[in-house]
């Protein structure tokens, strides 16, 4: 068994050595907060139906660590990890478990939440909890 | 280091665990050789699986595209989960039967080959499962390291990871020796059918948030039904446990209420029809015989 992992492990090393990522450079915006005090929305052209906040991932450390949503509206997540080891967006209270590798982006869709405060965190890294606050227009 | 350790004994645990139920259940038996080696051909099968997953997450290959893969892993869990109920169902007729039949030399290797798949299968998807994002991690880490003593606290961390998941699993099958087998054969099947309505209910999940997330579907199915994470929380480590292992959910909402519900339901009428059909037939054989 212990082979067999070596080998998978060698054998990745050598078809990585030619790939390589693409860097991302955009500041997050979701980090900040609008006046009625909701995260700021991520624009992005591919996702343009649904409300889209962006989670960057980097080593362990959530950006950002807390996100405010209107309650009962379906909203995506994009997930970024910009970090220099592999990240697992996870939280099982929204049902969610996505694997990030070095430079991956990915998004999932969270169904309409009920008022409340959900967890989300990376999974290889569980020391810190982000939360997201769901809250009503007013 | 720490964090090294951690992930691979947590993942490694979650596999071991299926895999240890699966072992316990058909300990015992009388073509348990067999079956083990069904089992141990459907764990390298898995490290397979693990590969190529992990080849399709860290992007070298495109043979599954983001959409292709939700509906992969949907497929995977509820095939594993319909594999369960099936298995137990055999096991239900075939179980109680076996010996005799295998002493009057009736024992069909056929059908027996036929119900070794689903625990080639099931094995194969729950190291599969786990191991395709183990593999990523440790190699993702490997990728970090640059001196040698890095290179050798990182492969000490991985392999005590793996020895402390396999000591755990130890204490499991040892702990199965000090009940009796009857007992414990009930209460595996039990945990069985409860990893097949977890299994099940993942799949419908992602379901929802995939496929499903571009339709409206009616508000209560979204709603939580109930909230009782002060109690246990499926963020905590038991509480994640269980629910990958019995369906445990902290706050489920109409939605999950709905498929588990389903599940039961339909695992309750397959085994009450099974176990009448049985009945009938054992009357019947029992009136031509007088």
């Amino acid at each position: 068994m212990k082979f067999l992992r070596h080998f998978f492990l060698s054998s990745f090393i050598a078809v990585m050595a030619v790939n390589s990522f693409a860097s991302t450079t955009e500041v997050s915006t979701s980090a900040q907060k609008d006046t009625d005090g909701f995260s700021m929305e991520f624009k992005d052209p591919r996702y343009s139906k649904l409300k889209t906040y962006l989670v960057e991932m980097k080593d362990g450390v959530l950006i950002p660590a807390e996100l405010v949503v209107p309650e009962k509206t379906k909203f995506r997540i994009v997930i970024r990890n910009i970090g220099n080891k592999p990240a697992e967006f996870e939280s099982n209270q929204l049902r969610q478990e996505k694997v990030l590798f070095m430079g991956a982006e990915t998004s999932v869709v969270i169904i309409p939440l009920d008022a409340g405060t959900y967890d989300y965190f990376d999974d290889f890294a569980p020391t810190t909890r982000g939360k997201i606050i769901v809250k009503g227009k007013e | 280091m720490g964090q090294t350790i951690f992930v691979v004994c947590r993942e490694s645990i979650e596999a071991l665990l299926v895999l240890g139920i699966l072992y316990a259940w058909m300990n015992d038996r009388e073509d348990a050789q067999t079956g083990k080696k069904w089992l141990f051909a459907g764990i390298l099968a898995g490290f397979g699986l693990a590969t190529l997953l992990t080849l399709t997450l860290i992007g070298v290959t495109d043979i599954l595209g983001g959409e292709a893969r939700t509906w992969f892993e949907i497929g995977m869990l509820a095939f594993a989960s319909a594999l369960i109920v099936q298995m137990v169902m055999w096991m239900r007729v075939h179980g109680r039967t076996l010996k005799q039949e295998i002493e009057n030399g009736l024992a069909t290797n056929l059908a027996g080959e036929k119900n070794w798949w689903g625990v080639f299968f099931l094995a194969m998807i729950a190291v599969g499962r786990e191991g395709s994002e183990t593999v990523m991690f440790l190699y993702g880490s490997l990728l970090q390291l640059d001196s040698f003593a890095s290179y050798m606290s990182f492969f000490m961390a991985a392999g005590i990871g793996l020895a402390l998941a396999m000591i755990l699993f130890y204490a499991l099958q040892l702990g199965g020796r000090f009940i009796s087998w009857k007992w414990f054969f009930r209460v595996t099947e039990i945990m069985l059918l409860f990893l097949g309505s977890a299994l099940f209910l993942s799949a419908s999940e992602k379901l929802l948030g995939g496929p499903l997330a571009a339709i409206d579907l009616p508000g209560w199915l979204y709603s939580n039904v109930w909230d009782m994470t002060s109690v246990l929380s499926d963020s905590s480590v038991l509480g994640n446990l269980m629910a990958s292992l019995f369906a445990y959910r902290s706050q489920p909402i109409g939605w999950d209420l709905a498929v588990l519900s389903t599940f039961w339901i339909a695992v309750i009428v397959l085994l009450k029809w099974q176990s009448t059909k049985k009945n009938e037939q054992l009357a019947r054989t029992g009136v031509n015989k007088n």
